[in-house]
């Protein structure tokens, strides 16, 4: 049975989450008109809880604008499964982009969705790419593909796309963790990296199996 | 020996947080401090809410992602995670200071440390790793503002009078008269010391960082083991690198 109070919480949660999805990826910052537009509030409502998130950094206020505030980045740091996969892959990442040139990215899977958990940029690379923290369809991208193909059993987790490859990343069990991709690849160049990439893949997969199950 | 947590905890216990709000952070801060999974019978004695408010929330931040179910308990979610890597500021300021950071490092050889406020600590967003191992934590630890390099070098440099006044709250008289006149000596010399206070056998020196209008946003810090660091000839290179961090974020 529903009280008040839970009815309260679950509102509040709503406004809070609202707030905070409504920024984006831009160093921008937003207004309080901005902000209550994009969180779909009255502004008197975002202006009461941009004084309460401001006041405990889950906002950050600079003259005018506000930004997700470092509180935020404090927890966001110590989520574990994203932590515990980036202290295992950023060198094996680094060094997949030194040997191809080209960005790499890992993701990992939460239901239909993946995230992304760290990117290593191509240095002469000008496009624009999916940044850590993104949140995506898994469908939607190559790197999802690749850990579904994985989870069916189709292929030995590879998948290549119009200009890019990924390589599911398997755990313990034997079920696809994560997943790395290689972008800016035609059809040709993927081919000649498919196997440095499932290498690549194969190591991070060794170095989770031997860590600690996160 | 206290662990590093202990060690940054408040020394007086928060009483249970009143609005849903508050309640919420005290949740997410207490499972971000147990540093992995606690159970909700432990998050609902270390928050002091009663266990039936905890479960409710709980179960709402689990559905909102902010928490994720384990096998003994919970744990932070994604949400947290990919709000995180949005954090502007962290992520602005981690840009420009990069290069500041490796290159006092390379020249004075110690661990340097970049530091942001909150509330009476001081949080570590970056850290280069010097003669001085990494501590526990790197990222995203927290250190008391009144007693660290950062933390003085910060309050010297605030504007707001309130944040200083929090953080002397429970110093007595005689102890808060001397902490002002030291905050008088750091905003001299642009400067902040910590002789094994925060940290017993580290001694550390920190500079402010201001923004473009001249607005402190943190610190840069240097540490290292005590008796071994040349202060007299680190000094100088912690305070020229706030300087050109200043510059590069008034230029960015």
């Amino acid at each position: 049975m529903r009280t008040a109070e839970w009815t309260d919480t679950v509102s509040v949660l709503d406004r809070l989450t609202a707030v905070l999805e409504a920024f984006d990826r831009s160093d921008e910052g937003l207004g309080v008109s901005e902000l209550a537009r994009r969180a779909n509030l009255p502004k008197s409502t975002v202006s009461r809880i941009a004084t309460q998130l401001v006041d405990q950094r889950l906002l950050d206020r600079e003259g005018a604008k506000l930004f997700l505030g470092v509180r935020l980045f404090e927890l966001g740091q110590t989520v574990e499964q994203p932590r515990h996969l980036r202290r295992l892959a950023l060198p094996v990442i680094d060094d997949l982009r030194n040997m191809t040139g080209r960005t790499v990215h890992l993701a990992m899977l939460e239901q239909d969705h993946i995230v992304i958990v760290a990117v290593a940029r191509a240095l002469h690379s000008s496009l624009p790419t999916a940044r850590v923290g993104d949140r995506l369809p898994a469908v939607g991208t190559i790197l999802g593909r690749a850990m579904r193909a994985a989870q069916e059993h189709a292929t030995d987790g590879c998948e290549t796309g119009d200009d890019d490859i990924a390589c599911a990343v398997f755990g313990h069990g034997g079920a696809p963790v994560a997943a790395i991709s290689l972008s800016g690849v035609d059809a040709a160049e993927a081919a000649r990296v498919h196997g440095t990439l499932r290498a690549a893949a194969m190591t991070l997969g060794r170095r989770l199996k031997a860590g600690r199950t996160p | 020996m206290m662990s590093l947590d202990e060690w940054n905890s408040p020394m007086v216990k928060p009483q249970a947080p009143d609005s849903v709000l508050d309640r919420i952070i005290s949740i997410l801060d207490t499972v971000k401090r147990a540093g992995g999974t606690i159970s909700v019978t432990e998050l609902a004695a270390r928050t002091g809410l009663p266990k039936s408010s905890a479960s409710r929330l709980v179960a709402d931040l689990t559905a909102q992602r902010y928490l994720r179910r384990t096998d003994d308990g919970v744990t932070l979610g994604l949400r947290l995670f990919e709000l995180g890597a949005r954090a502007s500021l962290p992520r602005r300021f981690l840009a420009a200071a990069a290069p500041v950071m490796r290159n006092l490092r390379d020249t004075t050889g110690e661990r340097v440390g970049l530091w942001v406020h909150q509330g009476t600590e001081m949080i570590s967003i970056a850290a280069v790793a010097g003669r001085l191992p990494m501590l526990p934590t790197s990222a995203g630890m927290r250190s008391p503002a009144l007693t660290t390099a950062s933390g003085k070098a910060y309050l010297a440099f605030c504007a707001d009078r309130g944040i200083v006044d929090r953080v002397t709250a429970s110093l007595g008289h005689d102890v808060a008269h001397d902490f002002e006149d030291e905050l008088a000596r750091v905003r001299a010399t642009v400067l902040a010391t910590d002789r094994g206070v925060s940290y017993p056998g580290i001694v550390a020196v920190a500079s402010p960082v201001l923004s473009a209008g001249s607005v402190v946003i943190g610190a840069i810090s240097i540490a290292g083991p005590n008796g071994a660091i040349d202060l007299e000839r680190v000094a100088p290179l912690v305070r020229s690198a706030s300087t050109t961090l200043a510059h590069r974020l008034a230029a960015a």
